[in-house]
């Protein structure tokens, strides 16, 4: 978990977390995602923040939606994860971001693999 | 079947006293879990018990902080370590006193962490722990919270150092006067709006929009410290060293 991607350019970057993303979505069979108030079955490529839709099984990977750790119950509307991370750039000019589970890494390319450098952000003081 | 108040050997019984019994501009509580919204073990959503929805959030798997189980007196945290941290955009309360639980991963402060402040520098009320150090930041311009205690005692506002930080305190602080108030949104571990830092464990935070008597502040250090275990570390003499506060 201490590992990060470092690309480039902010583009590229920027483009790997939309893939890391789709791959997350993805990671969710779309017979899973039940539409609450239709009850209806959504598409999975229909899926857009705001939808109230649940998650009928366990996802192994992060889930889209989160739950009441209370109580279990799925929380649709304030539980919604809509990236896997922020890019950020070092004073290398490089752009960064935590490396997520192998299983969401396909189709992202163009990155090298470092371990978290603090050096990459002595500009981060408030 | 009778009904009313309960009597215990001729007396009212009593209750202990909580946060509830006052008014908070925000409360924060991790051991209620039912305030906890979480994605896998990470903590997407910390819902406010004050009353006023000012819960805090974060949309960004890898930003989120983790729920930590039955790690203080069988009681939950939520850790902000590497970077994690929980705001909103659209709370703007005015707070001039902050009451929290907290402890530092390392024996300083890997990173700035926001205890709890704005997501912008104009309206900073001074709650930033110092990167490298035990206490508290201090930049210029100022922005220097008035006043603050650990467990009970006052301490110096300017730096530190503090006692060791890798075990839990209470900390509280009353709001800098240089910067804005009313707040402008909210943050918890990254500080502004920006993705770094984060990294240390909140338990609970009670934030008030007035600073209480030293009578009440006392309150609140007697709720938390029996709460979260943490009675020995209040100073002799404390009016809550040997018991709680009750209603």
């Amino acid at each position: 978990m201490n590992d990060y991607l470092v690309f480039n350019t902010q583009a590229a970057a920027n483009a790997a977390l939309e893939t890391i993303y789709a791959n997350m979505v993805e990671a969710i069979n779309s017979p899973d995602l039940l539409n609450i108030e239709t009850q209806q079955t959504v598409p999975k490529d229909d899926l857009s923040p705001g939808d109230m839709v649940e998650i009928n099984s366990d996802s192994r990977y992060y889930p889209i939606f989160g739950v009441n750790a209370a109580t279990g119950v799925k929380d649709q509307k304030t539980g919604y994860t809509t990236a896997w991370a922020v890019s950020q750039e070092t004073v290398a000019n490089e752009w960064v971001f935590p490396k997520p589970d192998d299983a969401l890494m396909g189709g992202v390319s163009g990155y090298t693999v470092k371990p978290y450098d603090p050096d990459w952000f002595p500009q981060a003081t408030p | 079947m009778a009904t009313g108040f309960p009597i215990i050997f001729g007396k009212a019984a009593v209750a202990d006293w909580t946060p509830a019994q006052i008014s908070t501009a925000l409360w924060l509580d991790a051991a209620d879990a039912s305030t906890i919204t979480l994605n896998g073990s990470t903590v997407s959503q910390w819902a406010d018990k004050s009353g006023n929805n000012r819960g805090l959030s974060q949309a960004t798997a890898a930003q989120q902080p983790t729920y930590r189980t039955n790690v203080l007196n069988g009681l939950s945290g939520v850790d902000f370590f590497q970077d994690k941290a929980l705001f909103s955009s659209t709370s703007n309360p005015v707070v001039q006193f902050v009451a929290t639980v907290i402890k530092s991963q390392n024996a300083t402060w890997a990173s700035y962490h926001a205890m709890f402040d704005s997501r912008t520098i104009p309206a900073r009320i001074g709650s930033i722990r110092a990167a490298g150090g035990t206490g508290f930041y201090t930049s210029t311009p100022a922005e220097i919270a008035s006043a603050a205690w650990e467990n009970g005692t006052s301490i110096s506002v300017t730096g530190g150092p503090f006692s060791t930080i890798t075990s839990p305190q209470i900390i509280e602080f009353t709001a800098a006067p240089e910067r804005g108030n009313p707040m402008s949104g909210i943050t918890i571990g990254n500080f502004d709006s920006l993705t770094f830092g984060g990294s240390g464990m909140q338990y609970e935070i009670i934030a008030l929009s007035a600073v209480p008597s030293p009578e009440g502040r006392q309150k609140l250090e007697g709720y938390l410290a029996w709460k979260w275990g943490l009675q020995a570390n209040l100073p002799v003499g404390h009016p809550y060293k040997t018991a709680p506060p009750t209603v």
